[in-house]
Parts: structure tokens; C-alpha cells; sequence
């Protein structure tokens, strides 16, 4: 059995479009070294877009505290993508106490928005449902 | 997204025990690659390819038809890239060279198959962000055959 294990999960939203998950986790919950991994791809129905990576953060529980460090590795200067990317690595490294990097991804000039709790709850309850040992 | 991923077990004789894990996905600006070792990754650089284009057709000033092979330039392929170390310990001296044989594998021979549909050209000059294992380098022992060994996994991986 390996130490991973990688899903691809769509989310189909009416609202928003078409928002595309590939998560990395690990498959023994009591390895905190094995960090997770989400890449996100958002495509508001414009299939034939290439898509291009915004923003790429790490997240990281920092020592025995509660508290959670992290750095930007792709900045941007999309603050709402941005802010998505950091706030979602930041969570996910809380509640699974291991780093986490996440990746934000989208078309290349697209014009949709999506919610930002929207993509957030889909992610941890995806990684929440397929997490065990 | 496209999306490449390969679990392979790593052969005994690299010192090594365990397996290597690795995932890339291609956007049309960069390409993400991740490479665990047993699940574990802790550093990332950004690899860009720099200089003059295009990479099979370098011709320098100065010289002629004249030169015999002994004469010839060498290649200096490290210097076609810049690697940022963008998470980890930026004086390690090893790990930018082993960025450096990663992106000349996708300059090379992954990107001009088109595997990606991303297309060619100006597209083959895309970033590469590797995040890795230092560990697969931090001892002394068989560094060039547990290099080769990652290349020929990332190869395989799209084939």
C-alpha cells in the first residue's frame, strides 16, 4: 500500500461553473510528515481555455502550537485568489495538523467569480470524507 | 487539468528504501511537479529557462565549418536555466542541479511530444515548479544513479 493516495473530484456547480479538485493525502492519518495536496482548477464553462496556474501557497502547523505558518511559492497580485489559496492551506493545515500546499488554477480570462466559503467547505469536506486509515 | 501521476518503488541498490510518488499537472504558464518520497516533500524551487532560443540550433560568433569535432563548444546546458528556491534550504548545492536535469527532461523530451496539447513553441518555455524530497540527496551515497533513476520515472510517467 502506498503512503498516498490521489482523487480527482468535480464539482458541478449550477452557480458557478465547473470547479476541478486533485487531492494528494496521506493514507496513514498518523504520518504528520506527509503533506496534503490540492490543486484546484476553476473553469466557468469555458472549456476551451487553457487554464494557468494563479497562486500557489504552503501551509505548515507551526512547532507544538496551535498556530499555523505559512508562504506564498507562486504569488500573485489577484488578491481574492490570493486569499482563497492562503486561507484554504492555512485550514486544511489546522484541521489535519500536516503541511498542506494548495494550487489555484483558472482559464485565462475568464469573467465567472465563485464563493470563496463555497470552494473552501467543497474542499475539506472532500479531503474529510476520503481521510482515514 | 492535465494530470500525471506514478508511484514507483525505489530499487535497493540506491540506498534507499521506500517508494517515490510523483504528480505533475500542466497549466499554459507553468508546470507543477511534485515528488515524494514515501509521501514526504519539503522543498520547492522554480525552474525558468533562460537565454537564447531556440535550444537545437545554437550557434555562437566567431565560429566556422572549419572546426573539427574536437574544437566544438560544449554545452553548457545547467546555464539555460535560473532555479529560485522558493521553499527549503536555499544553500543547498545539489538540489538546483537535479532541477536543472528536470527541466532539461521536459525542454527535451517531454514538452516537443506535444503530450500536453498545451502547444509548442513560445509553450515549451514554460516554468517548472518542483516541490521535492531533500532527503532523496541529503546523504553522499549513489547521488548520479538515484538522479537518474527520478528522471527515468518522470520520463515513464508519460509514456
Amino acid at each position: 500500500m502506498s503512503f498516498i493516495k490521489t482523487l480527482v473530484h468535480t464539482v458541478d456547480s449550477p452557480l458557478y461553473g465547473v470547479v476541478e479538485l486533485i487531492v494528494t493525502i496521506p493514507s496513514d492519518v498518523d504520518n504528520a510528515k506527509v503533506p496534503i495536496s490540492v490543486i484546484i482548477g476553476f473553469q466557468d464553462d469555458e472549456r476551451e481555455a487553457p487554464m494557468s496556474l494563479v497562486s500557489y501557497h504552503y501551509a505548515i502547523p507551526y512547532r507544538s502550537t496551535k498556530q499555523v505558518v505559512g508562504t506564498a511559492l507562486l504569488d500573485t497580485s489577484n488578491d481574492w485568489v490570493r486569499d482563497v489559496t492562503r486561507q484554504l492551506a492555512t485550514l486544511i493545515s489546522n484541521k489535519f495538523n500536516r503541511p498542506c500546499y494548495v494550487g489555484w488554477s483558472n482559464s485565462m480570462g475568464q469573467q465567472g467569480s465563485i464563493d470563496q466559503l463555497f470552494i473552501i467547505k467543497q474542499c475539506i469536506q472532500f479531503i474529510s470524507d476520503n481521510y482515514s486509515t | 487539468m492535465f494530470h500525471r501521476e506514478s508511484i514507483v518503488s525505489i530499487p535497493p541498490a540506491l540506498g534507499l528504501a521506500g517508494e517515490v510518488e510523483i504528480s505533475a499537472t500542466h497549466f499554459s504558464n507553468e508546470i507543477l511537479l511534485q515528488i515524494r518520497y514515501n509521501g514526504e516533500m519539503d522543498t520547492t524551487y522554480e525552474v525558468a529557462p533562460e537565454g537564447l532560443r531556440p535550444f537545437d540550433e545554437r550557434q555562437l560568433a566567431g565560429f566556422s565549418d572549419t572546426l573539427d569535432e574536437n574544437e566544438a563548444p560544449a554545452d553548457d546546458q545547467m546555464a539555460n536555466y535560473k532555479v529560485v528556491a522558493k521553499l527549503g534550504d536555499s544553500n543547498d548545492a545539489k538540489l538546483p542541479v537535479v532541477c536543472t536535469q528536470i527541466a532539461d527532461l521536459y525542454q527535451q523530451v517531454i514538452l516537443p511530444t506535444g503530450v500536453d496539447k498545451i502547444g509548442v513553441g513560445e509553450a515549451e518555455r514554460r516554468n517548472l515548479l518542483i516541490t521535492m524530497s531533500s532527503k532523496l540527496w541529503s546523504d553522499d551515497t549513489r547521488q548520479f544513479e538515484r538522479l537518474v533513476f527520478i528522471l527515468n520515472s518522470v520520463k515513464q510517467m508519460y509514456i
